[in-house]
């Protein structure tokens, strides 16, 4: 039953997958002729005539559709402008700057929004209850990269602590690593609150008290599991924005990574590397989206059988 | 008075009313400046004078005629700030108005036909959901070029999906609640159906999300100007001052605090109005 | 001209079903078939009032979409008023839509909450091109009126009354084209006790004074009783019995109509009954009896095929294959 769910949910991520790269086809042949715009101009005749075989352009559509998926599953999607090198290759050059990047904003937006959304149900109405929906309320209204030029004037301009662009040392890390992580903390923080605020309403939390069992085991035991769901969801979503957060982010910070990357490829228009870009962040993406649903079926023993649809 | 003695709620009642008057109060001057720039903008938005490069704003010591400061150019920054407030609300105005139209649209003909049709947008919903809209943006300006129509209609679609999804869901709702069987019993045509009945009843989910989508429809505005991919000098937007003004942070902290503030508060007013309004909607749905 | 017409009877069905199809889910490709209604037959004549009892999910209400215009049979034809209006689409529906109006069971659902009680019994009159705008407020006030909603009332919105109050708006909106029937879908039933009385009082007025005729559909004995001039008792989708009501309450004839009826004196008329098993239809139990399977009575022949409705008498028909309550008499002769 587990399995086949699984199964249909795996199923469904791939089909999503296959339609945005039958998007991203369209979206090509609609540009132009893909010779020109995923190969630079530079490029020798014959490697030209290579790929114009490879891709089939002198065949009809569908013949050359099927060629391109089957491209794609082979890792070829063209050539950079700059030097002529694999669009792949030049994408993945970049993502271990995103990848650290990404989890030390998502650490900070874990340890944040989780934690503080913690903290502010446990200790409803406090100053630091209200500290925390004031950060939740003005998050959402400062653009990110707003933020991250505040902490460069705080932190480099004002007290010269940290360097304002670059990459290198972990101190480039920080600034880059908050802004985005608390930019991403603030919706965490709004839902965990709720949704722990909710779960110690619950009977099961009087029933722990009438017991006289501690307070915190109660809410360790009972409420912060029972709470897990909806944060988890929001958490998944979370990456998508993060993702998005990113590219601006790492324009703000001269970050090299795949942010970046994206900006400057968007600007000189090389498809070949915003559709690699694309399908990379779809299928990162519709991992997370699986595993989120997975980690529903692990926490909530109640979804898989609601979802699994068995008669 | 008698209210606050009653219920005790003296202080929450006050504060409110004072949080509503500053957001709406804000709106209205932000709104009116826009509508007013070239009115009330003591300079053209391109006016140079490198005589007059990087003054300070006139309150911390600057020339007086330059009350926000000058830039790199001699560009007064209140002008530009006036002007950039016009361009960015226009787009986020026309922006989050296709994006609603769009989305309810698919979410109504969704609910309606219902079969093949709604699976095909509940499938592009999906797919929606699964690409950061950032990302679709960007491969989308790549794809098209940067003119200012492709980026209206890009940072329009802008949440869609969320439209879709809600009014989808609320039309589906509707449909099959016994006031409208029983209109469809009376014989009434789809069309009255809709417009009499359901639209009213889904109208308040859709104001709230409007008032949601806004602000987010800026900050996507901005971002994109901030990184050069959206609005093109020599027009200006809020995000492409913070963007031009960011490589002057030392020099010339006003250039970018000045836009920044400006979209935050903006911001935080719609979104503060937005969940007041969705209080007090769902009080009367009650 | 009204001579003519009253040789028909205002409501006729024939054989009509109605299956919806179960889709298991969207990999799985399996489907079942849900048999609502099997393959009914009933009449309703004009000013007579029509009981439809049984346990919930048993195709009563499903029979009342099908009357009203909501779904369509699957199989069978309807006639309303000796026209056949199986099929007819949108405006030669309009027509007979006019007069056949539903009052359903939760009045709070069943009004849009956004709009006037006045405005909403307007509507009816708007659709159907009655009158003139004056003449429409009119109408509508004086059907609100004859409802009991007085003029302070009908200014409000649908939460600004009661219960019994929005109820009675409902009916409002449905006798305001002045229908020939009206299809009651529970329409008492979440009503407290002494409101459900005044209902009835109204819904009993209205008849007499409007010359209407109801298809009373109901899990509530009592009312049933109370009201209807016959009663079709309705199980898994068929009609197995059907009769005068003093008759069927006096002497019920299926065992599932006595379980029934003898379940009536609880104190709480909302208790539910013992419970259905589902309605799914499962291959080697297709035509079984529906009550097969809870009959103390049952036999071979019960789990084979389901009983025909058969007349007993002029005006009473069974559908058992035992029949264990025959009078002694025939049962003696058999």
């Amino acid at each position: 039953m587990n399995l086949r769910y699984v199964l249909s949910r795996l199923l469904g991520g791939l089909l999503t997958l296959l339609l945005i790269v039958t998007l991203t086809f369209f979206a090509l042949r609609l540009s132009g002729d893909p010779i020109q715009v995923l190969l630079p101009d530079t490029t020798p005749q014959e490697v030209v005539e290579l790929y114009r075989e490879r891709w089939g352009l002198d065949q009809p559509l569908a013949v050359q559709y099927v060629k391109y998926v089957v491209g794609i599953f082979h890792g070829d999607f063209g050539l950079a402008f700059s030097d002529g090198r694999s669009a792949l290759q030049v994408v993945l050059e970049r993502v271990p700057a995103t990848a650290m990047l990404a989890l030390a904003a998502i650490a900070i937006g874990v340890i944040c929004g989780i934690g503080g959304g913690i903290v502010a149900a446990l200790n409803r109405n406090s100053a630091i209850d209200r500290a925390v929906i004031a950060f939740a309320v003005f998050g959402y209204a400062v653009p990110n990269f707003f933020f991250g030029i505040l902490l460069i004037l705080l932190f480099t301009v004002k007290l010269g602590w940290l360097p304002s662009s670059g990459s290198g040392t972990i101190w480039h890390l920080i600034m880059p690593a908050l802004t985005l992580g608390l930019w991403a903390s603030t919706p965490l923080a709004r839902i965990t609150r709720a949704s722990v605020l909710e779960t110690l309403g619950q009977p099961y939390m009087v029933t722990v008290r009438a017991k006289g069992l501690p307070y915190y085991y109660g809410v360790f035991r009972h409420a912060l599991p029972n709470a897990a769901i909806p944060i988890i969801t929001i958490l998944g979503l979370n990456f998508g924005t993060l993702i998005g957060g990113a590219v601006i982010t790492e324009t703000v910070f001269a970050w090299p990574g795949i942010g970046r990357l994206t900006v400057s490829a968007v600007a000189n228009r090389e498809l070949a590397i915003v559709q690699v870009i694309v399908l990379f962040v779809a299928t990162i993406m519709v991992s997370i989206n699986l595993v989120v649903d997975l980690l529903y079926t692990w926490i909530d023993p109640r979804i898989s059988v609601v979802s699994g649809r068995q008669k | 008075m008698r209210i606050e003695a009653a219920t005790g709620i003296k202080p929450d009642y006050r504060s409110r009313s004072a949080t509503f008057w500053l957001c709406t109060g804000y709106l209205a001057l932000v709104t009116s400046a826009a509508i007013l720039a070239m009115f009330i903008a003591p300079f053209g938005y391109n006016d140079q004078d490198l005589l007059q490069r990087l003054k300070p704003p006139s309150f911390l010591g600057g020339p007086s005629a330059h009350l926000l400061g000058t830039d790199q150019l001699g560009r007064d920054v209140f002008s530009r700030l006036l002007f950039s407030i016009q361009t960015s609300l226009a787009i986020a105005f026309v922006g989050t108005i296709i994006g609603a139209a769009v989305g309810t649209s698919l979410g109504f003909v969704a609910a309606h036909f219902g079969g093949i049709m709604d699976r095909a947008i509940i499938m592009l919903i999906d797919m929606q959901a699964a690409l950061p809209f950032i990302i679709l943006a960007l491969a989308a300006l790549a794809i098209f070029g940067n003119s200012f129509i492709v980026f209206m209609v890009i940072v329009g679609i802008h949440s869609w999906e969320t439209y879709a999804r809600l009014i989808r869901a609320a039309v589906l709702s509707a449909n099959s609640s016994d006031y409208v069987t029983a209109m469809r019993i009376m014989g009434a045509s789809p069309w009255r159906i809709y417009i009499r009945h359901v639209l009213p009843n889904v109208a308040g989910i859709l104001i709230v999300q409007i008032t949601l989508s806004f602000p987010a429809v800026i900050l996507l505005e901005s971002g994109l100007s901030f990184v050069g991919l959206g609005v093109q000098p020599p027009s200006t937007s809020l995000g492409l001052m913070i963007g031009s003004g960011r490589d002057l942070l030392t020099q010339a902290p006003w250039l970018a605090l000045a836009p920044g503030l400006t979209i935050f508060l903006t911001c935080l007013s719609v979104s503060m109005l937005g969940d007041k309004l969705g209080d007090k909607l769902n009080v009367t749905l009650n | 001209m009204t001579v003519v017409k009253m040789n028909f009877p205002l409501l006729q069905l024939e054989n009509v079903g109605r299956d919806f199809v179960l889709s298991a889910g969207i990999w799985s490709g399996k489907s079942s078939i849900l048999r609502a209604v099997h393959q009914e037959s009933l009449t309703l004549q004009r000013g007579e009032i029509l009981g439809i009892v049984g346990e919930s999910g048993c195709g009563k209400s499903t029979l009342a979409s099908l009357v009203t215009g909501v779904r369509e049979p699957s199989r069978g034809r309807i006639f309303f008023d000796g026209q056949d209006i199986t099929h007819l689409k949108s405006s030669a529906r309009r027509a007979s839509r006019r007069r056949i109006q539903i009052v359903f069971q939760n009045p709070a659902s069943a009004l849009n909450p956004r709009m006037r009680i006045l405005t909403q019994v307007k509507e009816g009159l708007i659709v159907h091109g009655i009158g003139d705008p004056a003449g429409r407020e009119n109408l509508a006030r004086e059907a609100l009126l004859k409802v009991g909603l007085a003029d302070e009332m009908v200014m409000r919105y649908p939460h600004q009354l009661s219960g019994g109050q929005q109820q009675r708006a409902a009916i409002a909106r449905a006798i305001v084209t002045s229908p020939e029937l009206i299809v009651l879908d529970e329409a008492v039933s979440a009503l407290d006790v002494s409101v459900k009385a005044q209902v009835i009082n109204l819904l009993k007025h209205l008849k007499r004074s409007m010359g209407l005729s109801y298809l009373f559909i109901s899990h509530d004995l009592a009312v049933v009783r109370q009201l209807c001039d016959r009663v079709a008792v309705m199980l898994g989708g068929r009609i197995v019995e059907l009769a005068p009501a003093d008759e069927l309450f006096r002497e019920p004839r299926h065992p599932f109509t006595r379980t029934l009826i003898e379940a009536i004196p609880h104190p709480d008329p909302d208790v539910p009954f013992a419970p259905l098993p589902p309605v799914i239809d499962r291959k080697l139990s297709a035509e079984r009896c529906p009550f097969a399977d809870r009959c103390t009575y049952m036999e071979e022949v019960c789990a084979g095929a389901a009983p025909l409705l058969s007349s007993i008498d002029a005006t009473h028909q069974i559908g058992c294959h035992i029949d264990p309550f025959a009078p002694s008499l025939e049962r003696a002769a058999l």
